[in-house]
């Protein structure tokens, strides 16, 4: 065999019509659904939802006169928006953790490897790379967050076959989405500025870990010794904590009023940090991917 | 006009890395050559929009620098010195992507990654992570994803960096088969003047930022043109004496021949006249022809203050 073969032809194919940043979307994509851990946190994720589905299944039972119990049995296994509510946390803390899976090697591999290099001597612009590689991990994410949402809701209402329900909780799937795209874009776009950060992928992984607990541990302190001077003013340093901010804002976004979600983090403040936060995340990426090391 | 430079100038920072380079290359195989830190790589990530000119203007493939930076690089291909590599991918996978980005659908992503990595000599390797390649397996490996989406030009910055003379050879065979069969348009990059020899025609040189010289090989070398190497039947020596007996110059004679400088006003003929009047006959006469090196080297010293060039290339084959 030789070791060039000079039937080389150049390539004079048709277009992709696909936006440039689709490959780079599909490449994450692909990347994470090769880690053993990206399917167990899947796997996880289903866990509550199917819990939920049979709590609904058993109250629509009761309700109907199927199960011995009436409908005063069906009233212990009440399912409304606090329950969603509790549902959300579980979902919302499992797409913080994939997103720091999966995500923490995103753009540290590429930079470790120098492949910006390569990357950016493509037809592409730092921003539809920046862009590929967020909506591919946000895709995943929503994956854990909205999906399982999704079905709960749906099972409730083919479970209980009744219009006024579905008249009822129709709203419900929108407030989904838009809790799931504030959860999932700020977590994506949080740990890609901390993989372009740390190239090494369990050290990033380790960082955003740490971020997370650390904020967490700052704001329930600071909180606490605020409380004692201004509640109001405590409520406001609780959304300091990266957790507790995804947490803040659920309330505002289910209707719920703060106390039935026993929560006592500032709603508004919630949203300013976390937009905050995703600002810098973009800051952060656009100084830290660049096609070159300049060393001047 | 593949590339066209007009007065351009580039800044890292507050230093300037090229001063006001004014290139017009028509095609081929040309190299661009200069010791390390001369510009090189920046020339050609400027060209490719990976770096913004300061000053001064620039087409590529009729494509403005500035303003069509996304289309240069659909059809500019580019293998880069340093490894660029991403992790966890063998290469196949990371020269579909590239394809991909390059604007190729999948399929031929797929196919053209496989076609290319055929053509550089990586046949079954192909399916192996990157990370896992020699040296040279990975320089295959950039010159393939240089290839994958089948450029009109083609950039290939030091590509026999870490080769070993076999591998060396190979590569440089490559590159000359894009140029001379495949008819890519080829701007070679090294510090290696036998590289550049090898495979190209014409020769930029770069120092300091600043273009020194540029032209067809031939042509620089042929600069001195008044010179001639001759070679005479009978005693060189006796035919030296001649040449500057009538007024000419002769050097080193010896059995192989003598370099001949004819007085002012004179051709070759003065070799033939000499040479009949010693009775010897002319067996070999051409122009003086300097060696790249010399091309090189004169250039550079042109662009010294005191006329002495540092930081010259490696002579040949001293990093094979």
């Amino acid at each position: 065999m030789p070791i060039y073969d000079l039937t080389y032809r150049g390539h004079r194919g048709v277009r992709s019509k696909l936006p440039a940043f689709f490959p780079v979307l599909e490449n994450t994509v692909r990347l994470a659904t090769r880690n053993k851990l990206l399917r167990s946190i899947y796997s996880s994720a289903a866990i509550p939802v199917l819990v939920a589905i049979v709590l609904l299944f058993i109250r629509y039972q009761f309700e109907s006169g199927r199960f011995p119990g009436g409908r005063g049995a069906a009233r212990e296994f009440l399912f409304g928006m606090s329950q969603y509510d509790s549902f959300l946390r579980v979902q919302g803390g499992l797409a913080v953790l994939l997103a720091g899976v999966i995500g923490s090697s995103a753009i540290g591999g590429d930079r470790r490897g120098n492949a910006f290099e390569a990357i950016f001597a493509r037809p592409i612009t730092r921003a539809q790379y920046l862009l590929g590689r967020f909506l591919g991990l946000f895709a995943l994410a929503m994956g854990a967050t909205l999906v399982p949402m999704f079905l709960i809701w749906l099972f409730d209402n083919i479970f209980s076959l009744d219009p006024d329900r579905l008249r009822a909780t129709l709203h419900y799937p929108a407030r989904f989405s838009l809790w799931a795209t504030i959860v999932s874009g700020s977590a994506s776009l949080l740990v890609l500025a901390v993989s372009s950060l740390v190239a090494r992928g369990a050290l990033a992984m380790a960082t955003f870990g740490g971020f997370y607990f650390l904020s967490s541990a700052f704001a329930g302190v600071m909180g606490e010794v605020v409380s004692r001077g201004s509640e109001s003013s405590a409520r406001v340093v609780r959304a300091f904590g990266y957790g507790e901010a995804l947490q803040g804002i659920q309330p505002a976004i289910l209707g719920l009023p703060a106390a039935a979600g026993g929560n006592e983090i500032s709603s508004t403040a919630s949203f300013v940090i976390l937009a905050a936060l995703a600002f810098g995340s973009v800051a952060i990426l656009f100084r830290r991917v660049k096609p070159i090391d300049v060393v001047s | 006009m593949i590339l066209a430079l007009d007065r351009l100038s580039v800044d890292y920072g507050r230093v300037r890395a090229l001063h006001d380079l004014t290139i017009a290359f028509e095609g081929g195989a040309i190299g661009l050559l200069g010791p390390n830190g001369a510009g090189k790589s920046t020339l050609i990530r400027t060209v490719l929009g990976m770096l913004r000119p300061a000053t001064g203007s620039g087409h590529i493939l009729g494509m403005d620098l500035r303003r069509e930076g996304v289309e240069i690089r659909r059809r500019v291909g580019y293998m880069s010195e340093r490894d660029s590599f991403p992790q966890h991918l063998n290469a196949v996978q990371w020269l579909a992507f590239l394809g991909e980005l390059s604007g190729l659908t999948q399929r031929d992503a797929l196919m053209r990654a496989h076609e290319c990595l055929w053509f550089a000599g990586l046949e079954e390797a192909r399916y192996r992570p990157v990370e896992t390649f020699s040296i040279g397996m990975k320089q295959r490996v950039k010159l393939a994803a240089a290839l994958v989406h089948g450029p009109e030009l083609v950039f290939l910055d030091e590509p026999t960096n870490g080769l070993d003379p076999a591998g060396r050879r190979q590569m440089l065979e490559l590159c000359k088969a894009l140029s001379e069969q495949h008819k890519i348009h080829t701007i070679l990059a090294s510090h290696l003047l036998p590289d550049v020899e090898f495979v190209c025609s014409q020769v930029m040189v770069l120092s300091k930022g600043r273009l020194r010289a540029f032209g067809p090989i031939a042509e620089l070398k042929r600069a001195d043109k008044r010179a001639y190497v001759v070679r005479a039947t009978g005693s060189m020596e006796a035919f030296a004496a001649a040449v500057r007996k009538a007024g000419g110059t002769a050097t080193d004679p010896d059995r192989r021949g003598t370099v001949v400088e004819p007085p002012a006003g004179a051709g070759p003929e003065f070799a033939f006249a000499i040479a009949r009047s010693i009775d010897a006959s002319i067996v070999e006469i051409s122009a003086l022809q300097r060696s790249l090196e010399d091309v090189f080297l004169d250039s550079l010293r042109a662009g010294e203050p005191d006329g002495a060039a540092r930081g010259a290339p490696a002579p040949a084959g001293a990093r094979s």
